[in-house]
């Protein structure tokens, strides 16, 4: 009834398909934790009082996250086993998750073309057009598709381990995934049948196992123990992600988090570029195959090299190329030279994390590394260097913590209680992006600040910019840019109706609420002074509501909008007297 | 009622009751449709100037490491990951006291800000005064309530030992204080009122507590420079109590030139009234008529012997609400009628009632449970008491009013005891008129 006051602007109905499904759950059904990797994969699931990772048919704990299309029915790495030949012959795709809800200018997707999948992009901001060798066809899919198919498989495998349906799911992400990436990983699992309960950045759930095990150790010594500081550094193939908690008496309280789209596989990729320009210098003016077909012939045998300076100090590369054999060594110095700008990158992370949570090293307590690049030496000494030569903290198992912690949450989101008290936890999270809406021409106007925790809810009231104005243009954009169009835009809706009047003053009152499940809602009305109140009916909307392409979405408002102030608005100086 | 304000009155902050709570989802939602709409009025008119100490339960001395471990203690009690989608207003409340408060800027400008924000108003850091008591009403409603006079209290635990629901430690100050009014028995109070070794536990007008329990926070002293500052409080709270309501009254006689900064309560009302309104949506018509119009049946003779005794300061205080003369040898037959009117009345659907609600019969009528379901979990909202009784003066059919809402009408109430006259009188009445179709609750 109550919604009468206003008409609601849902967002794209595909986004949250099956949101309404969650109250039909059985309260008891405990939602599984996935950490779905863009080269591995887990599910872990709460029971009998401890997190339990599921492994395959195979006694695999962690699976390859790609997906093959080799016959009529794609299967993942999840079921079935598959040869390196296969996987870079083409007929396999494996970085779904770094191409998902990007758009063909990305610099990720960019790299993305010396796969030996098919990557085609046109470079004006559109869906990057992706496909697999079936048979000698070049059969077309998408990130989702592919991603949905290891959830499936994921999700049929954690069913025959609990014997019963499993419905929700607590899903693990990179931290730099934006609100758009986020719909379309939702998007993702709806098409696998599960409801996605949590998607929590990859460092806070292993926030809340830290938090665990710290609230074990203390169990009957007191009662909440005291206040632990902790960074916690997460670095994947595709992705690297920082965070710091604070955690006491279970609760871990996410002070800051950061990422990046720099990782393992970027790492690998310079290092055949290193060999490969060699190569190409060493034998000037001989024609052969295109360098990025070249490079997918590399790639595994880089991988295992990167493996292996890990424990040593030099390894051989060797490959073949137009029937020469290569045999390269590579000692550590030279891999980590070849990769110094991800090292500082990396670096630059941790160092915006400590400075954005106004944390100074000394109250560290731990630095906890996990995920599967954490074991390269140069980015554990960076790291814990940056820490203030801290030890690594050992507790966990790198490559399971994430999984474990998004298990936990998925217990603990799903209303289970444990009597021996191990679930008394909790996450409190950070925004990990501003968001706010475009004012004066270009600028930002950021309404929910990064880092603010979650649930979050501000308002804030902007004006019309010029006289007899009746229309007004909210955009809603993501990111930290103070120019609007270099952030991520949310969406973007017209306001009709507002009263002629002097220019600034009509009130627009917009609102912004983030809540604990991380869905943003904007709401706006117009009130005019004097009148008590609002004029028009409120406008509630559901962001993200574009669909596709960023790009073009921002640079079609631009062209049209941009230089004319007919819709814009500005923000209202503040009037004096006292404020909450 | 005041629960649903998204202006909140501090004392609903105080407890950690459902009254705090927001009634489901949809509830919530409208809560920040009207919070968007009624900003401007926050950020000019917005007189409930929120108490972030209060709000974590914290002195306004206390140190980072305090604020934290409140705010995690908090959280892990009111956090939707906990609490269901229920907490998440909290939950914001405690967001931004937390950012306000752990930050040396903002908790310098917050001060800044309430100290002004009460001098100006004559009044207060710790909020203006609402009108609204900071302990809960758990109990029956009656004339009187309990009051602790902190500034003779010694701290020593004896009520809170005999009566522990209805006192509490504040462990910042060091005293006792009343969390819920008459939650224990009534022996138990008793206990606890003699145990007390100070006798700083006092029975007082219902109608004062709010003014006493305000004035009993303490307050910022006007500072000079580095000099005076502080906090404190009245060192004889009735007598500034007094003083107080003066004042109110002062206030109200010259209100037509009062700006916004000097609401004073009724016009809070007011304007806190309108809020409902709008929140409440297509729905308020339907609850102002139920709160608004006078009862033309209430007052009866117990309500004019309250007034005798207490009504001091205006308003009756039982909390029977209806009240219709039966001829005694009708009763059993009467009892029958409510019972059949009762059992049909909540399975039909044609009534126009915000909330659902259920009937159990009881021994000489029938109780009306109004129920809010909302995540799959069923709640009370109070319950309203129909029953047969013989009084000194004969027999009564009387409707008592208990449950979680105190002293507020209950959301349809007027409609149910409409239709209940018009059943024991025999009428038919058509209530398809006010046919709205219901909401998914």
């Amino acid at each position: 009834m109550a919604e009468q006051s206003g008409y609601t602007v849902a967002s794209d109905g595909e986004n949250n398909p099956v949101e309404e499904s969650q109250s039909s759950l059985s309260p008891l059904q405990t939602a599984v934790g996935i950490d779905l990797g863009s080269r591995f994969c887990s599910v872990a699931v709460w029971r009998d009082s401890k997190v339990e990772v599921l492994s395959n048919p195979r006694s695999l704990r962690r699976m390859p996250s790609h997906v093959l299309f080799k016959s009529d029915i794609p299967c993942s790495g999840v079921s079935a086993p598959i040869s390196d030949v296969e996987l870079y012959s083409g007929t396999a795709i494996y970085r779904a998750k770094c191409l998902l809800g990007r758009a063909d200018t990305d610099q990720v997707v960019q790299t993305c073309k010396n796969c030996p999948f098919l990557v085609q992009t046109l470079d004006i901001g559109a869906r990057p057009f992706l496909a697999a060798l079936v048979d000698g066809v070049w059969r077309s899919t998408t990130p989702e598709e592919v991603l949905a198919i290891v959830l499936v498989e994921l999700r049929a495998m954690a069913e025959a381990h609990l014997g019963h349906t499993v419905r929700s799911a607590v899903l693990t992400m990179p931290a730099s995934f934006s609100r758009f990436q986020q719909t379309r990983l939702e998007r993702a699992c709806a098409m696998a049948g599960l409801h996605v309960l949590r998607l929590m950045p990859e460092p806070t759930a292993v926030a809340l196992l830290y938090a665990q095990e710290q609230q074990k150790a203390l169990h009957g010594n007191m009662g909440s123990g005291i206040e632990k500081n902790v960074l916690i550094f997460n670095a994947g193939a595709g992705f690297c992600d920082v965070a710091i908690a604070a955690t006491a008496g279970g609760v871990s309280q996410i002070r800051a988090v950061a990422g990046d789209s720099i990782g393992g596989d970027a790492m690998v990729q310079n290092l055949v570029n290193h060999v490969l320009n060699e190569y190409a210098s060493s034998v000037e003016g001989k024609s052969g195959p295109p360098f990025s077909k070249l490079s997918a012939q590399v790639v595994p045998v880089a991988e295992k090299v990167m493996h292996a300076l890990s424990t040593s100090a030099s390894a051989v590369l060797e490959c073949e190329i137009h029937e020469r054999r290569i045999s390269r060594s590579i000692t550590r110095e030279e891999f980590e030279r070849i990769n110094e700008d991800i090292l500082k990158r990396c670096e630059a992370l941790v160092m915006q994390c400590l400075q954005q949570g106004q944390t100074i090293v000394d109250s560290l307590d731990d630095v906890i590394l996990v995920g599967g690049v954490s074991n390269v030496p140069a980015i554990r000494s960076l790291v814990l260097k940056a820490c203030g030569g801290k030890q690594a903290y050992k507790g966990f198992n790198p490559l399971e913590a994430a999984v474990q912690g998004a298990a936990m949450e998925g217990a603990i989101a799903s209303g289970l209680t444990d009597s021996s008290g191990r679930l008394d936890l909790l996450t409190i999270q950070a925004m990990p992006h501003s968001v706010g809406i475009r004012v004066s021409g270009d600028e930002f106007l950021p309404v929910l600040q990064k880092n603010g925790a979650i649930p979050a809810r501000r308002d804030i009231v902007v004006t019309t910019s010029y006289d007899k104005q009746t229309e007004a243009l909210i955009i809603v954009y993501e990111g930290e840019s103070r120019q609007a169009s270099e952030n991520h835009l949310l969406g973007f809706f017209k306001l009709t109706g507002i009263p002629p009047a002097p220019k600034g003053t009509p009130l627009i009152s917009l609102c912004m609420d983030v809540d604990a499940s991380d869905v943003l809602r904007v709401v706006v009305g117009v009130c005019m002074p004097g009148v008590e109140k609002p004029v028009l009916p409120l406008v509630e909307v559901r962001m993200p509501t574009i669909d596709d392409g960023h790009g073009w979405c921002t640079d079609a408002i631009r062209s049209k909008y941009g230089l004319l102030l007919e819709l814009d608005v500005l923000p209202l100086p503040k009037p004096p007297g006292p404020s909450a | 009622m005041t629960s649903c304000s998204p202006l909140l009155p501090s004392s609903t902050f105080h407890t950690s009751s459902s009254r705090g709570r927001p009634l489901c989802r949809k509830w919530a939602l409208t809560r920040i449709i009207a919070h968007a709409s009624s900003n401007r009025m926050s950020l000019s008119a917005d007189a409930t100037h929120k108490d972030y100490y209060e709000i974590l339960g914290v002195s306004v001395d206390a140190s980072y490491e305090e604020i934290r471990k409140a705010y995690r203690l908090l959280q892990k009690k009111h956090h939707p990951d906990i609490a269901g989608p229920e907490g998440h207003p909290m939950t914001l409340l405690l967001n931004e006291a937390y950012q306000t408060l752990t930050s040396d800027e903002l908790r310098h400008a917050y001060r800044f800000s309430s100290f002004n924000a009460g001098t100006v108003r004559n009044e207060s850091a710790s909020g203006p005064f609402t009108g609204f008591a900071y302990s809960s009403w758990n109990g029956p409603d009656r004339p009187q309530a309990i009051f602790v006079d902190e500034n003779s209290c010694i701290g020593c635990r004896e009520c809170v030992f005999n009566a522990r629901r209805t006192f509490a430690m504040d462990e910042a100050c060091g005293t006792a204080r009343v969390t819920s009014q008459w939650a224990d028995s009534d022996s138990q109070i008793k206990v606890a009122l003699e145990a007390c070794p100070v006798n700083c536990i006092h029975y007082v007008d219902k109608e004062d507590l709010p003014i006493l329990e305000y004035l009993m926070r303490p307050q910022p002293k006007a500072s000079n420079g580095v000099y005076g500052g502080g906090w404190e409080r009245p060192s004889n709270v009735f007598m500034a109590a007094n003083t107080f309501k003066r004042k109110i009254n002062a206030s109200f006689k010259s209100n037509d030139t009062a700006s916004w900064r000097t609401e004073t309560p009724g016009q809070q009302k007011a304007r806190m009234d309108a809020d409902f309104k709008m929140k409440a949506g297509a729905f308020w018509w339907l609850w102002s008529w139920g709160m608004r119009r006078p009862e033309p049946n209430s007052k009866t003779k117990h309500e004019e012997k309250a007034r005798d005794w207490f009504g001091l300061f205006g308003r009756s205080c039982t909390s029977d609400i209806f009240k219709l003369a039966v001829n005694s040898n009708e009763a059993p037959k009467i009892v029958e009628v409510v019972q059949e009117w009762a059992m049909t009345f909540a399975s039909s659907s044609e009534l126009p009632l915000p909330l659902p609600f259920k009937a159990d019969a009881v021994s000489n009528g029938v109780q009306l449970t109004l129920i809010s379901a909302s995540n799959g979990i069923v709640e009370s909202k109070g319950s309203l008491l129909v029953t047969v009784k013989e009084e000194e003066d004969g027999m009564f059919l009387t409707v008592e009013r208990a449950g979680v809402t105190g002293t507020g009408a209950l959301p349809g109430e007027r409609t149910i005891l409409q239709h209940l006259k018009d059943a024991v009188s025999g009428r038919e009445k058509s209530y398809k008129f006010y046919h709205i179709p219901r909401t998914s609750t």
